[in-house]
């Protein structure tokens, strides 16, 4: 195969875009399809945000609806729970950022440990089941196991000497934020480890096998090479982690949380679901308000974990 | 497996789902198909129509299939109807998509709905009150009929002009509810004493077949109490001391379900249950303190209070204190978040752990009992009125009746006509609705098809496979519509599967008997005892309100109401001290200005009474 010249490289760089249109038209036909699906569910449904500054009703739509500006913000800020329901959601958020993005990882580290391939494929499957179990199933489970007659709260009760109690109504800190991110890991563990897994076998064997000639243990192997290997792939999951965490996953807390433990269980989502759409009223106006206050401080935090991510260890989503 | 095979495998997959989502999705059906399209309508039903029956088809309903049998209308036309009903448990999806999308049917069963004045204003609905005086005589007879029926079918504009917004279903009396407290009666007299006489009580089934043919000679306590008595007997002159009168009885009931837990090694279990945040706002038990309730609601004299920081809302709550400071209260009341209010810790009611709860029809008189030689063999349970309290708080708040409380009123439902009809033949539809206010008409809605009515129908053969050739009711000497026997007895739906309920109509209440057994019809009517007279959301008054007084009121009701949910349960548990927290409590509810809520509603009550 003849070599490139690089004056030719350099020209090809030159080359304008209608060029390579006419060349790989094809191609960029190809990419329309996402380019419309795009602009159509997820641009142009954008313009839904104007619903947060009007008194939003389905009849007048967008256009002949009052005009209230920041009303909406105002009310869900000064809602005396509104303080409340931050914190929970941060505080959920932090746990889940922290166990629950790291046990995926662990998990298949795990994974890549274990010799036999049979084992291996039945761990890994039997991992990814209860990602597939819908969230009712899910929290009704939880609800049944940590009753106070629950086969959970037994085996707390009774080995661990814990109060016998039903553990979705304590209302003391944190014991409802680490049933819940323990409940989230069990359910998206298996799942979440698959882009691990599949960074791990992308890893060469080539420098597995020397390090185990030069005496390596498998623990030091995991540490030296797997880990620095995966690191990139780690730290994009990371961003995308943060910047979702603020509004991913809580609606399950409206199937778990209870009056008397708001105080512990109440985030930013569930609140303005309540203040919304509870007590027979429809507030489409607060909940986009919301909605938009969550989705700025999630960028924010997505924006920002890259930054830290591309200082930190050179590697970004973006 | 070949790449051919799985192409197939595909494509029958394909298929699958595709006609999967068509029978998911179309669930249309049209009952007669001979009617021009001037008078063939679509109309979109709720729910409740004895779907295992005909699978969905309403139009297979053999009372809907005989009135479209015949013609209507000044011009003498057939109708047909084709129904849109959504697969159980979309209904709400289903409707919400219907109206965003504006794609209407003809007809709108009026269940989930705004009010239909608002549905008029929307554009949703087209005003009727031309139609309903030219084409429905009966109705309109009906309607002005009884005060109470006008008031909720029929809005009056400031210049006294009617108007009709909706077909509404009317009845001719109060029915009878669904739900309410019942206790464990065979457990009053296998453990309960005569608190006269002291002797024990005795009583079982006449009937072991029977699950209604109970009797048994149990008087409760206030019943010798002559000043008790006295008062029971001026609110209530058939009370005969067989049932629970006052809170006293109850409590006296609450000791003996104890005992008897004790006897059968049932632990950790309550004598009555509760709904979750400690009340329910629409009213019930909470009313029986005082009156009212703990939201916005009319006193007698038709003043609008929020009862939410009064005295009777308190009286309420520190009987409930005191009920699970003694252990009567389930422990866990407030946990049960999951739980219907008439259908609280179900597990335990099924296995015949609790005396008292509040459950439905079908778990009245011996209906609970499996057999097995467990805790419901040989359980008895009876309705109880809601009890006058004549032990907490001050005395405005003892020895009165409960004015807030569920319960039927005159007129329910109905239907709403949408523009999508507005070029149809409305004066025959009328007509034809028009129908079902008379008293054959009635009839047909209620119970469906008599004797002659099917043996004139020869096309009807569901009525002969189902044992109904006698046809679903007889008019008995007495001058009462019976109910035919095989529908009394029937388990299942096929009462509501042989009339057409569905219709816009007058409802039989007074004039039919449904054949119930004493002790059954004893339970249900203790649970319609108390009328309401003071609750009044939902109904036409909180109907009629513009849009921007709806506005006004629906947050601040939100956030009372949250703020009460959170923290009501802590006054029962003894989280929270009367004497210290009630202060902060009524200090907290009156941030939410409640006072223009009150003052709004005041309007509405006093120029649109739903009584």
């Amino acid at each position: 195969m003849a070599k490139k010249n690089p004056s030719d490289l350099a020209g090809s760089a030159r080359r304008s875009w209608k060029t390579e249109f006419r060349r790989d038209w094809v191609v960029y036909l190809l990419f329309v399809p996402i380019i419309v699906y795009e602009v159509v569910l997820h641009y142009l449904p954008m313009f839904g945000i104007v619903m947060a500054f009007e008194d939003y009703n389905v009849i007048d739509g967008y256009f002949r609806s009052p005009w209230v500006g920041f009303k909406h913000f105002i009310d869900l800020f000064s809602g005396e729970d509104f303080p409340i329901a931050i914190r929970n959601t941060v505080a959920i958020g932090l746990i889940r950022c922290t166990f629950g993005f790291v046990a995926p990882i662990l998990f298949a580290l795990m994974l890549s440990l274990i010799n036999s391939k049979k084992f291996k494929r039945v761990a890994q499957t039997m991992s990814y089941m209860p990602n597939f179990v819908a969230a009712v199933i899910v929290c009704s489970l939880f609800t049944q196991f940590l009753s106070k007659d629950g086969p959970l709260t037994m085996l707390l009760t009774k080995v661990f000497g814990a109060e016998n109690q039903n553990w979705f109504a304590n209302d003391q800190i944190p014991v409802f934020w680490i049933i819940y991110t323990l409940m989230g890991i069990w359910q998206s563990i298996g799942w979440g480890s698959i882009m691990y897994v599949a960074a791990i076998s992308q890893v060469s064997g080539d420098l597995h096998e020397a390090a185990a000639l030069d005496g390596a243990s498998r623990l030091q192997r995991m540490w030296k090479i797997t880990i620095p290997s995966i690191l990139p792939m780690v730290l994009m999951m990371f961003v995308i982690n943060v910047g979702t965490a603020l509004a991913a996953g809580y609606d399950n807390i409206l199937l778990l949380y209870m009056p008397s433990t708001y105080n512990v269980s109440d985030t930013v989502y569930t609140y303005t679901y309540r203040q919304a759409f509870g007590g027979g009223t429809t507030n489409y106006s607060l909940s986009a308000a919301s909605g938009l206050f969550q989705s700025v401080v999630s960028t924010i935090l997505l924006v920002g974990s890259n930054a830290l991510s591309r200082k930190a260890a050179g590697s970004s989503l973006f | 497996m070949s790449l051919r095979v799985k192409w197939i495998l595909l494509m029958v997959g394909v298929v699958v789902m595709l006609v999967g989502m068509q029978v998911y999705y179309s669930t249309v059906a049209s009952g007669g198909g001979n009617a021009p399209p001037e008078t063939t309508f679509e109309w979109w039903i709720y729910s409740g129509t004895s779907s295992e029956y005909y699978g969905g088809d309403y139009s297979k309903n053999p009372a809907i299939r005989y009135t479209l049998s015949r013609t209507w209308g000044p011009e003498n036309k057939s109708v047909a109807l084709n129904f849109l009903q959504p697969p159980a448990g979309t209904e709400s999806d289903n409707y919400t998509r219907m109206i965003a999308s504006g794609d209407l049917p003809d007809i709108i069963d009026a269940v989930i709905c705004d009010p239909p004045r608002v549905m008029v204003e929307q554009g949703y609905a087209i005003e009727l009150t031309d139609y309903v005086n030219q084409y429905m005589p009966n109705y309109w007879a009906l309607v002005h009929s009884n005060p109470e029926i006008y008031n909720n079918a029929v809005s009056v504009d400031e210049d006294g002009n009617e108007h009709y917004y909706s077909i509404a279903t009317v009845r001719d009396a109060y029915d009878t509810v669904f739900q309410g407290f019942m206790y464990r009666r065979d457990w009053i007299v296998k453990y309960g004493k005569n608190a006269s006489t002291g002797a024990a009580f005795t009583g079982g089934y006449t009937d072991p077949e029977n699950v209604d043919s109970w009797q048994d000679d149990v008087i409760f306590p206030s019943w010798y109490d002559e000043e008790k008595k006295a008062y029971a007997l001026s609110v209530y002159p058939e009370w005969d001391g067989t049932d629970p009168f006052f809170v006293s009885d109850w409590e006296w009931m609450f000791g003996i379900f104890t005992a008897a837990q004790a006897d059968l090694g049932i632990t950790d279990k309550y004598s009555i249950s509760m709904y979750y945040p400690g009340f329910t706002w629409s009213g019930g038990l909470l009313s029986c303190f005082g009156g009212g309730v703990n939201v916005w609601y009319q006193d007698p004299e038709g003043k609008v209070h929020f009862g939410g920081n009064e005295e009777p809302f308190k009286t309420y709550l520190e009987c409930l204190h005191h009920w699970y400071e003694m252990g009567w209260l389930d422990q866990a009341f407030n946990q049960r978040t999951s739980d219907a209010f008439y259908s609280i810790d179900n597990t335990s009611v099924r296995q015949g752990q609790i005396g008292m709860w509040c459950g439905v029809q079908s778990e009245l008189g011996g209906r609970l009992d499996m057999h097995d030689g467990g805790l419901t063999e040989g359980i008895f349970a009876a309705g109880a009125a809601y009890p006058i309290n004549d032990i907490y708080g001050p005395e405005s708040c003892q020895y009165v009746v409960p004015d807030c409380v569920m319960g039927s009123g005159l007129t329910s439902g109905g239907i709403l006509i949408t523009p999508t009809a507005k070029d149809k033949d409305l004066a025959t539809l009328c007509s034809y609705l028009d129908f079902f206010y008379t008293d054959e008409g009635a009839m047909i809605k209620t119970l469906g098809l008599n004797n002659s009515q099917v043996a004139e129908f020869t096309e009807n053969t569901f009525y002969a496979e189902h044992g109904l050739v006698e046809g679903a009711y007889t008019l008995g000497t007495d001058g009462l519509y019976h109910k035919s026997q095989v529908l009394v007895n029937d388990g299942g739906q096929l009462a509501t599967a042989v009339g057409f309920n569905k219709a816009p109509g007058l409802q039989i209440i007074a004039r039919l008997d449904l054949g119930y057994d004493p002790t059954y019809q004893a339970s249900l009517d203790r649970w319609s005892r108390y009328p309401n007279t003071g609750f009044f959301q939902g109904s036409r008054t909180t109907d009629a309100m513009s849009q921007e007084d709806n506005n006004t009121k629906d947050p601040i009701f939100s956030k009372a109401l949250e703020y009460m949910t959170k923290n009501a349960a802590d006054f029962i548990t003894g989280k929270k001290n009367f004497g210290k927290d009630w202060d902060t409590w009524c200090k907290a509810l009156s941030k939410f200005r409640l006072d223009t809520v009150t003052n709004i509603l005041q309007y509405y009550v006093d120029n649109y009474p739903f009584r």
